[in-house]
């Protein structure tokens, strides 16, 4: 999917009237979910499906109550998504450590491996651009990012 | 994230990555969260979101092309074009040049809509801008420029289909 941060969503950046670092902020946003789409093709999963795996694979084996809440769906529907990972070899339902009666979902090492195989090289890409900046530089981006990531915790709505 | 009985990636990931990286890993979640709970408020699920999102960003398209780009069945793809036909975010249209043909399209109130959504959160990500002198606005975009430009770089060149 080859998309410009220039061509893409063009009309909602500018028709909001924002300013080059939020556009291009925007431009990371799309091009972060183009390449989640793309790996989702990779694992040959659906939306649902890949968010499911993400948060497995992101925050541990977790319960599919939690999971369903996560995903914001009824625990009946995420039965049919799990069973569907299952399916595919992406995770297995295993017993919980300290709970013998409860049920976790966790990732398979296979396929969390096929994940970070895909996400990696381009993780390690954004690391890499750090190193065109120096100390003094990489604070200015660092104080940036911050206060980008809290106007965002503040629009957020409560509880999600 | 307590009590989760196993160790997980995020943790070992954000272990090995500068505090920037990790700062945009933060934002990209925080806005995948705010996508979630925005397509809750509006009774839609993951594939139904991404299926709108499609169309919004990529343009009206065949349901085939639609189904291929967000890895479902035809048959399950037109499940999700029903419900999103029924509470009003999309239409099917008329193929402009193949009269057999069907395009789905966003509803312009659907576009709208988004638009909303998204315009309180640009604006209080562009008063950031506010707190940076010209020449530490220079050095942002250009951590910003490079980061898009790794990012397009690791995305596999499909030519969007169409």
């Amino acid at each position: 999917m080859a998309i410009s941060p220039e061509s893409h969503s063009p009309s909602a950046a500018h028709r909001m009237g924002v300013r080059p670092p939020t556009r291009l902020i925007r431009a990371i946003l799309d091009l972060s979910k183009a390449f989640q789409t793309h790996v989702g093709r990779q694992l040959t999963v659906n939306s649902t499906d890949l968010a499911a795996m993400e948060f497995i694979l992101m925050n541990g084996a977790m319960g599919p109550t939690e999971l369903a809440k996560r995903l914001g769906i009824t625990t009946a529907a995420v039965t049919t998504v799990v069973d569907r990972l299952v399916a595919l070899g992406h995770v297995i339902r295993t017993k919980h450590p300290d709970d013998r009666r409860a049920v976790v979902v966790e990732a398979t090492p296979a396929s969390a491996a096929r994940a970070m195989a895909t996400i990696m090289p381009v993780v390690r890409a954004i690391e890499g651009t750090l190193d065109d900046f120096d100390e003094a530089e990489q604070a200015v981006i660092t104080r940036y990012l911050e206060r980008v990531e809290s106007a965002y915790r503040h629009e957020l709505p409560v509880g999600s | 994230m307590d009590g989760h009985p196993r160790p997980d990636f995020g943790s070992a990931f954000h272990r090995a990555l500068s505090p920037q990286t990790v700062l945009m890993q933060q934002v990209i979640d925080l806005n995948k969260q705010f996508e979630a709970a925005t397509s809750r408020s509006l009774g839609l699920n993951a594939t139904d979101t991404a299926a709108l999102g499609e169309v919004m960003m990529t343009g009206p398209q065949s349901p085939t092309e639609l189904a291929r780009r967000l890895q479902l069945t035809t048959a399950a793809l037109t499940t999700v074009v029903d419900r999103l036909e029924a509470s009003g975010h999309v239409t099917r249209q008329q193929h402009p040049t193949d009269r057999r043909g069907v395009l789905v399209a966003p509803t312009e109130e659907s576009v709208n809509r988004a638009m909303r959504t998204l315009i309180p959160i640009a604006q209080a990500i562009d008063s950031v801008v506010d707190e940076f002198s010209e020449d530490e606005r220079t050095i942002i975009l250009r951590y910003l420029q490079s980061v898009t430009a790794h990012q397009q770089q690791a995305m596999p060149d499909e030519a969007p289909a169409g």
